[in-house]
C-alpha cells in the first residue's frame, strides 16, 4: 500500500504537470489567436486570393469571358460554372511583355547601383560621424533629416534641383562651364546644360541619386551604431601591435560590421525593389520607359488598366525575384561574414 | 379653457418653427458636404476653390475639393467607383473617360431641371450632343470646350524683318503655317536665332510621359492620318484594327521626334502646365495647346509677349494616308485640314453612389452656369475654354479681358474653325480609353527618347491596342467606337 502511495505521488505530479502544460498551451493559443487571425485576414488570405486571381482572366468591369458572352448575348460559363476562365495566359504574357522586361531591368539597376552607392557613402559618413569633433550632435541630426522627409517631397525637391535650366545645380554648372572654358591649355567647350532627367541613362542615375540622398542617413545610422558597439580595447590592442588606421579599418571595423552591413544592404535592397514614389513625381517613368520600375508598372496595370489578373501575376513574379535576390544575398553573406558573427 | 390652452400651444409651436423652416429653405443644403474631385493645380480646380464659398454661402452646403495629379486622377476615381467606396460626390473629368464612367453606370443621369438651369441651347452642338451623353442619356454638364490649336509669334512670322530671308531660303513667303511641312520650315529657320528677347527656339511641345502630352502627338497625326469623309481615325470601323501604326501616324511621330531638336531640351519632361509657363516668356516661335494659352498670353503678370501671339487652327498634312486604299493621297487644296478636338473638354458629373446627389447637381449647375463659364473662359489659368455660343458672340468680353480686337477675333476664329470643321477628329471615347492612351503614351515617349524607332514604337502600340480590344471584347469595343464617331456604315 505504501509502495502504491509512493508511486501515486509522482504520478499525481505528472498528471498535474500535464494539466499545467495543457492549460498553458491553451492559453498561449488564446493569446496568440488575435494576432494570427489578423495576419491570416490581412496578409495570408489576400496573398492566396491574389495568387488565385493571377490564374484567371478577371478585369475591371468583368472578365474577358463575361465581356465576350455579353457581346454574343449568351450567358458566361467558365471555370466550375463561374463567369471567369482559369488560364495561364498572364504568366505566359510575362515572358513576352517587353515593357515589363524594361521595368525589371530598370528596377535591378536601381537596386544594385542604389544599394552600392548608399552603402559606400553611408559607411564613409558613419566613419566621419564616429570621430570626436565639435558640434557632432547637431551634424548627426542634420544628416538624419532627409530620412524623415516624405519620398514625394524628395521627388519634388529633386525636380527642382535637377531642372537642366532653372535650378541651383544648373546655375553652378553654368559657372563651372564658364570657368572651365577659360582654363588655359585644357579648357574646352562643354554642353550648356546637363540632361539630368531628360536623357534615359542620366535619368536612371538621377533617380538613384535622389533615393540615395534620402536613404544614406539610414545606412549611416545603422553602421554608426555598429561602430560604437565595437569595444575600444580591440583598437587599443591593435595600436599596441603597430596597426595603421587603414589596417584597423580593414581588419577590425569592416569585419565586425559585417552582420550589420548584411542586414542594412538587405533591407535597402528589398525597399528599392518597391521604388515608385520618387519616380512618379520626377519622371513619371520616362523619358521613354527609362525609369519605369516594376512596382510602377504593376500599379498602372492594376489601377489604370484595370487588368487585375495580370497585375497579380507580375506581383508574384516580383515576389519570386525578391526571394531569389534575398536567398543569393544571404548565401553570399554566410560565406563572407566571419564564423560566429553571422 | 383646455381648447384655448391647446390653441396657444399650437400657436407657440408654429411661431417657433416657422423661422427655422424659413432658414432651412434659405439654405437648402445646410449640413451637406460635397466632395469634388479633379486634377491638381489652378487649372480646372482653381475655379472651384474660388467660387465654392459663394455657393456655400447661398445654400449652406460645404464643398471639399480633392485634387490629384493628372497621371493619378483616373486611377483614384475609377478605384473609388469600382470598390463602391463613395469617396467622391462630384467629378470634373475629361470627356474622353466617358466610356469608363458612363457606360458602367457609375454616374447619375443629369436631371432635366438641372439641364434646364444651364441653358443647354446655348451650348455648341458638338459639346451638347456628343460629349456629355452616353447613348441617349445625358450624364454630365458641359464646362469646358477643348480642341487643340496653334500659337505662333506673329511679330516674327507675319511679315516683319525675316520675311525676305525666309523666302529666299525656302522659296515661299513667311506666314502662318498651313501644313506641318511649313511649320517645320519656319521652326528650323528661327531655331537658335537671336531676337530682341534673346535666342529663340523653333517649337515648344509638351512631351512628358504620363501627362496630357500625348494629345500633342495626336494633333500631329490628325493631319496625316484622318481620311476626309471617314470619321474612323484611331481604329478601322470595319473590324477595330488599330490605325496607330499606319504610315500617316508614323510620319506624324517622326515629325514629333523632330520637334525635340527644334525646342528646349527640357521639353521632353514638360507637360502643358510647363509649356504654359515658358511659352508666354517668349522662348519659342510655336506652341500647340488647348485654348488656355490665349488668355495667359495677354496677362501682363506672366506674359512677355502680350499682343505678339497669333492664333491659328492646327496645320494639316500636305498628304494623308488612306488606310482603306493603302496609299498616300494629296488633297486638291494641298492641305488635309483635320483639327483635333483633343480631350473634348472637362465635364461635370455626379457619382451615382453619392449620398448628396441633389446638392452635388446644384453645385455642378452653379459651376457650369453660362455666366460663370463666360467669366472663366476669359480668365487666364482657369483651364476653361469657350464651349457656348454666348462666349463666342460676346467680343466685348474678350476685349475687356485684355485682348486687342484683332487678336480676339483671331483667337475665337481659330477655335471655331477647329470645332466646326467637317474633317475634325473626335477624341477616343470608348471603354478603356485611358489604357489605350497610356499604352501609346509609353511607346511614343520611348521613340522620343531614342530607345526605339517611330515604326517600332507604333507597331508595339498597335499590338497592345489589339490585345486591349480583345481583352475588353472586340465586338463591344467596335460598337462603342462606331457610335462615338457617328459611323453609320454608309
Amino acid at each position: 500500500m505504501q509502495r502504491s502511495t509512493r508511486e501515486t505521488k509522482p504520478q499525481a505530479a505528472a498528471v498535474q504537470g500535464e494539466d499545467i502544460t495543457r492549460e498553458d498551451r491553451v492559453m498561449k493559443r488564446v493569446f496568440l489567436s488575435p494576432a494570427v487571425i489578423v495576419l491570416l485576414a490581412l496578409s495570408i488570405f489576400p496573398l492566396f486570393w491574389s495568387l488565385g486571381i493571377s490564374f484567371t482572366d478577371i478585369l475591371r468591369g468583368g472578365s474577358t469571358l463575361q465581356r465576350e458572352a455579353q457581346s454574343s448575348g449568351v450567358e458566361a460559363s467558365g471555370f466550375l460554372g463561374q463567369d471567369f476562365n482559369v488560364t495561364l495566359r498572364n504568366y505566359d504574357r510575362i515572358f513576352d511583355d517587353e515593357r515589363l522586361h524594361i521595368a525589371a531591368r530598370n528596377t535591378l539597376f536601381f537596386v544594385f547601383v542604389g544599394v552600392t552607392v548608399q552603402y559606400v557613402f553611408g559607411l564613409l559618413l558613419a566613419l566621419v560621424l564616429n570621430q570626436e569633433f565639435i558640434g557632432r550632435g547637431i551634424v548627426r541630426v542634420i544628416f538624419l533629416m532627409p530620412m524623415m522627409t516624405m519620398p514625394v517631397v524628395v521627388g519634388y525637391l529633386g525636380r527642382m534641383m535637377f531642372d537642366s535650366y532653372r535650378s541651383p545645380i544648373a546655375d553652378l554648372y553654368r559657372h563651372f562651364v564658364a570657368w572651365w572654358e577659360g582654363v588655359p591649355l585644357i579648357g574646352s567647350e562643354l554642353d550648356a546644360t546637363l540632361p539630368w532627367l531628360t536623357n534615359g541613362s542620366w535619368a536612371r542615375g538621377t533617380i538613384v541619386l535622389m533615393d540615395s540622398w534620402q536613404w544614406i542617413p539610414f545606412v549611416t545610422l545603422i553602421l554608426l551604431a555598429g561602430m560604437q558597439a565595437i569595444p575600444d580595447d580591440i583598437y587599443e590592442a591593435a595600436r599596441v601591435d603597430g596597426a595603421s588606421s587603414l589596417q584597423m579599418f580593414w581588419r577590425i571595423t569592416l569585419p565586425l560590421l559585417a552582420p550589420l552591413s548584411l542586414t542594412v544592404v538587405l533591407i535597402r535592397g528589398l525597399e528599392i525593389f518597391k521604388i515608385i514614389d520618387v519616380i512618379v513625381v520626377t519622371t513619371g517613368g520616362g523619358p521613354g520607359s527609362a525609369t519605369e520600375s516594376l512596382t510602377m508598372y504593376i500599379y498602372k496595370t492594376a489601377l489604370t488598366f484595370g487588368n487585375y489578373s495580370y497585375a497579380a501575376a507580375i506581383s508574384f513574379a516580383l515576389l519570386v525575384l525578391v526571394i531569389i535576390f534575398a536567398m543569393v544575398f544571404l548565401g553570399l553573406g554566410r560565406r563572407l561574414v566571419p564564423r560566429g558573427l553571422y | 379653457m383646455k381648447r384655448f390652452i391647446g390653441f396657444l400651444v399650437i400657436l407657440t409651436l408654429v411661431v417657433a418653427l416657422v423661422p427655422s423652416t424659413m432658414a432651412q429653405d434659405d439654405k437648402p443644403f445646410a449640413g451637406q458636404k460635397i466632395v469634388v474631385v479633379t486634377q491638381v493645380g489652378r487649372s480646372i480646380g482653381g475655379p472651384v476653390e474660388d467660387f465654392a464659398p459663394d455657393w456655400e454661402e447661398m445654400t449652406g452646403g460645404d464643398v471639399e475639393l480633392q485634387q490629384f495629379a493628372w497621371g493619378d486622377l483616373f486611377e483614384k476615381t475609377i478605384t473609388a467607383f469600382d470598390t463602391g467606396s463613395g469617396d467622391f460626390d462630384m467629378l470634373i473629368f475629361p470627356a474622353a473617360w466617358s466610356g469608363d464612367y458612363m457606360a458602367p453606370g457609375y454616374l447619375d443621369p443629369a436631371p432635366q431641371e438641372i439641364l434646364d438651369k444651364i441653358d443647354m441651347d446655348d451650348v455648341i452642338p458638338l459639346y451638347r450632343d456628343r460629349i456629355i451623353a452616353w447613348g441617349d442619356t445625358v450624364y454630365a454638364l458641359p464646362y469646358d470646350g477643348d480642341s487643340h490649336m496653334l500659337y505662333y509669334r506673329k511679330d516674327l512670322v507675319d511679315g516683319g524683318e525675316y520675311a525676305e530671308e525666309f523666302e529666299a531660303e525656302y522659296g515661299y513667303p513667311l506666314a502662318e503655317p498651313k501644313t506641318w511641312t511649313e511649320y517645320y520650315d519656319i521652326a528650323e529657320f528661327f531655331n537658335g536665332r537671336e531676337t530682341d528677347m534673346g535666342p529663340i527656339f523653333g517649337v515648344m511641345e509638351a512631351m512628358k510621359r504620363n501627362t496630357q502630352a500625348f494629345y500633342v502627338y495626336f494633333s500631329h497625326a490628325a493631319g496625316y492620318g484622318k481620311i476626309p469623309g471617314n470619321p474612323c481615325f484611331f481604329f478601322s470601323c470595319e473590324d477595330m484594327t488599330p490605325q496607330v501604326n499606319n504610315p500617316g501616324w508614323v510620319r506624324a511621330l517622326e515629325d514629333y521626334i523632330r520637334s525635340v531638336d527644334l525646342g528646349p531640351p527640357e521639353q521632353v519632361n514638360w507637360d502643358v502646365a510647363d509649356t504654359r509657363n515658358y511659352y508666354p516668356a517668349g522662348m519659342s516661335v510655336f506652341n500647340i495647346d488647348w485654348g488656355d494659352v490665349g488668355p495667359i498670353s495677354i496677362d501682363e503678370n506672366v506674359s512677355l509677349i502680350k499682343g505678339q501671339v497669333g492664333f491659328a487652327p492646327l496645320p494639316g498634312g500636305d498628304q494623308y494616308w488612306d488606310y482603306e486604299a493603302g496609299e498616300w493621297v494629296t488633297p486638291e487644296s494641298g492641305v488635309n485640314e483635320a483639327p483635333f478636338i483633343a480631350f473634348g473638354g472637362w465635364i461635370i458629373g455626379v457619382a451615382a453612389d453619392s449620398d448628396v446627389k441633389e446638392a452635388a447637381w446644384d453645385f455642378a449647375a452653379f459651376m457650369a452656369a453660362p455666366e460663370m463659364v463666360k467669366e472663366l473662359a476669359v480668365t487666364g489659368g482657369t483651364g476653361i475654354n469657350p464651349a457656348r455660343f454666348s462666349q463666342f458672340e460676346a467680343l466685348d468680353l474678350w476685349v475687356d479681358a485684355g485682348f486687342d480686337e484683332e487678336s480676339a477675333v483671331d483667337y475665337l476664329d481659330a477655335i471655331l474653325t477647329g470645332i466646326n470643321h467637317p474633317n475634325a477628329v473626335l477624341d477616343l471615347r470608348i471603354t478603356g480609353t485611358a489604357e489605350y492612351q497610356q499604352t501609346l503614351d509609353v511607346e511614343i515617349t520611348r521613340a522620343i527618347a531614342g530607345e526605339i524607332s517611330a515604326q517600332e514604337a507604333l507597331d508595339n502600340a498597335a499590338a497592345a491596342w489589339d490585345e486591349i480590344t480583345d481583352r475588353l471584347g472586340r465586338e463591344n469595343q467596335l460598337a462603342q467606337y462606331r457610335s462615338s464617331v457617328g459611323y453609320t456604315g454608309e
